[in-house]
């Protein structure tokens, strides 16, 4: 068991020798995004088999958890692990964890039994984080944690404090450049939550309201209004649907959510009241990508390129078997998509010939209290890596 | 008995017990909430629960006959999903919403001869359906969203005739039809005496089978024409876009007095506890009040609901 344990440290590259940086031509801290060549991947490979050979002494074979497959972002991410697993010659494992603890609990079991080399999980459930990581490690196995911290795990995602200030604040420039100072303030602002998820995807909205009010401090209070979203699309429309009986009519209507099939539904529910020509919102993940392209209200969405997650999971969990030294945290680049610069990313749509009428710009100086802010609250305690320092 | 008891064993007892319950949660909203009391607002909690409704109204009927459909959810987001993606091949779009309704139907059936030709408990025939329903959902969009933004089809779901919602005179034309047919006609009358004792029923030559499998088409129809309506609404084909809301279905039906064990039940009390559960939804959003205390408000309401239902039975047996 002991030996089991150091083997795994090592396989983590926790207390190797290695500095954090560059290997093979990656730098998780610095990587832009975009796929390693085949060639790099198997070098990878060949690489880390010298140092820790595959379990079942032929090829690497990797799991990957997914957080639910029936949703946009979850399938765009096990796509791109997919491709980046047959390009390096790893075998690949999938589950579905459905979005619930103990069904990520048999799936890691399963992983388990099946000699799996290296995960990659993506569960919700935070809770269960400790069991399903003291499964890993007393199989020494090496994990990889998509946007749940789980304790001992590589956490890689969202940078959710900057994605949702990078939002908010768009947000609130887009109204400003559209509505005009005046009107604005008799404007409301509906955030669309996902409470249930605890404090870290909290970390995304808190940062869309901090992002709004950073560029608009008077905004009055009274006109923010926040709705438990459930994460679908059929419960934001409903919960904005009673929401809206708050709103006066002919109030600018500003909306914000944890993610974009969220603030379709708000969309949706406040176009057929009858307010389109109030409306205005900005999206978070950029993955319901024929809404952004056709839908005149949604400014804007925040990119998190989950279909390029693959290019750094894949390259990530490789290092770690190679005993390279993992930064605790792996954050994402995100950039603000539009319907005027969605071809740049996205080449299957067309970019649009609209001027947003305003120069978007980051508030920086005000993200560095919103992050100062954060870095004391109690309930993000034993969190702190996840709280970018810029 | 008490005065008190011989009101609760009234035949209309069940109906009216719910009945002043959501006048009394409805008074409690508009003393707190001055957004409450507002014509568009209690429109738009009609027009919120319509979905629900629809489902709602056709699983009393089923259920009273002792039949239950846990697919109606799946097979309203298969319905969805079906005519966003006929409509993307160029099919027309009512066209396309009319092939899903056959499709509705056609589950409808298939539910009804697993239970009653092939004798498959209703629970597990259609759990089975319900997976596989949704799973096919699922293969069919890949999991994504489909969207459907056709304007004459979107009048189905955002539509309005003489100032109120389409859904939510759907949701009314379809309850108040399964009514007049529940107590009218012999129909109405078979469905009751097949959920009261089976046996005795077939015996008596009650035809407890078609009456079956003819309720369990009409479930299946009105899943599929809920995922029409949700489709309408939300612009948008979502293979999942109602199966979080089965159990509020069922929950709606046995609230509104209907049985789980069959041979009692009402529509009226249905439609009274889908509009309960609405309003609740709508007052408390509208009083601000965290989505966690809205779960614990709800389970106790529901629960007081059904106190008073208990209470009402108990009148009954004395």
């Amino acid at each position: 068991m002991a030996y089991k344990m150091v083997v795994l440290i090592l396989a983590l590259g926790l207390v190797s020798g290695a500095a954090a940086g560059e290997w093979q031509g990656f730098d998780p801290a610095g990587f832009d995004g975009l796929m390693l060549k085949p060639e790099q991947l198997q070098g990878m490979v060949a690489e880390a088999r010298q140092h820790r050979p595959p379990k079942n002494g032929e090829r690497y074979v990797f799991a990957f958890a997914n957080l639910q497959r029936d949703m946009a972002f979850g399938i765009k991410v096990e796509e791109g692990i997919k491709a980046n697993a047959q390009a390096a010659g790893v075998e690949l494992l999938v589950a579905d964890n459905r979005l619930d603890g103990p069904t990520a609990l048999a799936n890691a079991e399963s992983f388990v039994r099946r000699g799996v080399d290296f995960v990659i999980e993506f569960q919700t459930d935070v809770n269960f984080g400790p069991t399903i990581m003291q499964k890993f490690a007393k199989a020494g196995i090496g994990v990889v944690a998509i946007d749940i911290p789980m304790p001992g795990a590589t956490f890689f995602g969202a940078n959710n404090p900057r994605s949702g200030f990078m939002g908010g604040a768009y947000l609130a420039q887009a109204a400003l450049a559209r509505f005009g100072a005046g009107q604005v303030g008799q404007g409301y602002l509906v955030v669309g939550e996902l409470p249930q998820s605890g404090a870290i995807p909290a970390m995304r909205t808190e940062g869309q309201l901090a992002g709004f009010l950073a560029v608009l401090p008077e905004f009055p209070r009274d006109h923010l209004i926040r709705i438990d979203t459930k994460n679908t699309l059929q419960y934001s429309f409903q919960q904005m649907r009673n929401a809206l009986g708050r709103i006066p009519a002919g109030a600018p209507l500003m909306l914000l959510a944890i993610n974009d099939q969220s603030v379709t539904g708000m969309l949706r529910a406040a176009q057929q009241a009858g307010r389109q020509a109030d409306l205005i919102a900005v999206g978070n993940g950029a993955d319901e990508l024929e809404t952004l392209a056709g839908e005149p209200a949604l400014a804007a969405s925040v990119a998190y390129f989950p279909e390029r997650y693959g290019n750094y999971l894949i390259p990530i969990g490789l290092m770690a078997l190679a005993g390279k030294t993992l930064p605790p945290a792996v954050l994402v680049e995100h950039l603000m998509v539009t319907r005027a610069n969605i071809c740049q990313y996205y080449p299957g749509f067309a970019c649009r010939d609209e001027a947003p009428g305003f120069a978007y710009a980051f508030p920086q100086e005000a993200f560095g209290r919103h992050l100062a802010g954060l870095k004391g609250k109690p309930d993000l305690a034993g969190y702190e890596t996840l709280i970018p320092g810029r | 008995m008490s005065a008190f008891y011989r009101l609760l064993a009234r035949p209309w007892a069940g109906v009216g017990v719910l009945l002043l319950f959501y006048l009394g949660v409805t008074l409690c909203f508009s003393l707190l909430s001055p957004w409450f009391l507002s014509f568009d607002n209690l429109v738009s909690i009609g027009a919120n629960v319509a979905f629900m409704g629809l489902m709602a109204a056709a699983q009393t009927p089923l259920i009273i006959a002792g039949g239950l459909d846990l697919s109606v959810a799946a097979v309203a987001g298969l319905a969805g999903v079906v005519v966003a993606l006929l409509h993307a091949g160029g099919m027309e779009v009512w066209s396309a919403a009319f092939l899903a309704l056959l499709l509705g139907g056609g589950i409808g059936a298939l539910n009804g001869l697993l239970t009653t030709r092939l004798g498959f408990n209703p629970f597990i025939a259609t759990l089975g359906t319900m997976s596989a329903v949704g799973g096919i959902s699922l293969v069919l969009t890949g999991g994504l969203t489909k969207p459907l933004l056709v304007e004459s089809f979107a009048w189905l779901g955002n539509g309005q005739v003489a100032g109120l919602p389409v859904p939510l005179l759907l949701m009314l034309a379809v309850f108040g039809g399964l009514g007049w047919v529940l107590r009218h006609t012999a129909f109405g009358r078979y469905a009751y005496a097949a959920g009261s004792n089976p046996v005795a029923s077939r015996l008596v030559g009650v035809p407890v089978d078609r009456i079956l499998t003819m309720l369990y088409v009409g479930s299946g129809l009105s899943g599929a024409l809920s995922g029409l309506v949700l489709a309408a609404m939300l612009g948008a084909g979502a293979p999942d876009a109602a199966g979080k809301h089965l159990l509020t279905v069922v929950a709606a039906v046995i609230l509104g007095g209907t049985s789980l064990l069959g041979g009692r039940g009402s529509v009226w009390g249905t439609l009274l506890a889908v509009l309960l559960l609405g309003t609740l939804n709508n007052g408390l959003t509208l009083l601000d009040v965290s989505s966690f205390w809205q779960d614990v408000t709800r389970g106790a309401v529901l629960l007081a609901a059904v106190g008073l239902d208990q209470l009402r039975t108990k009148a009954l047996g004395q």
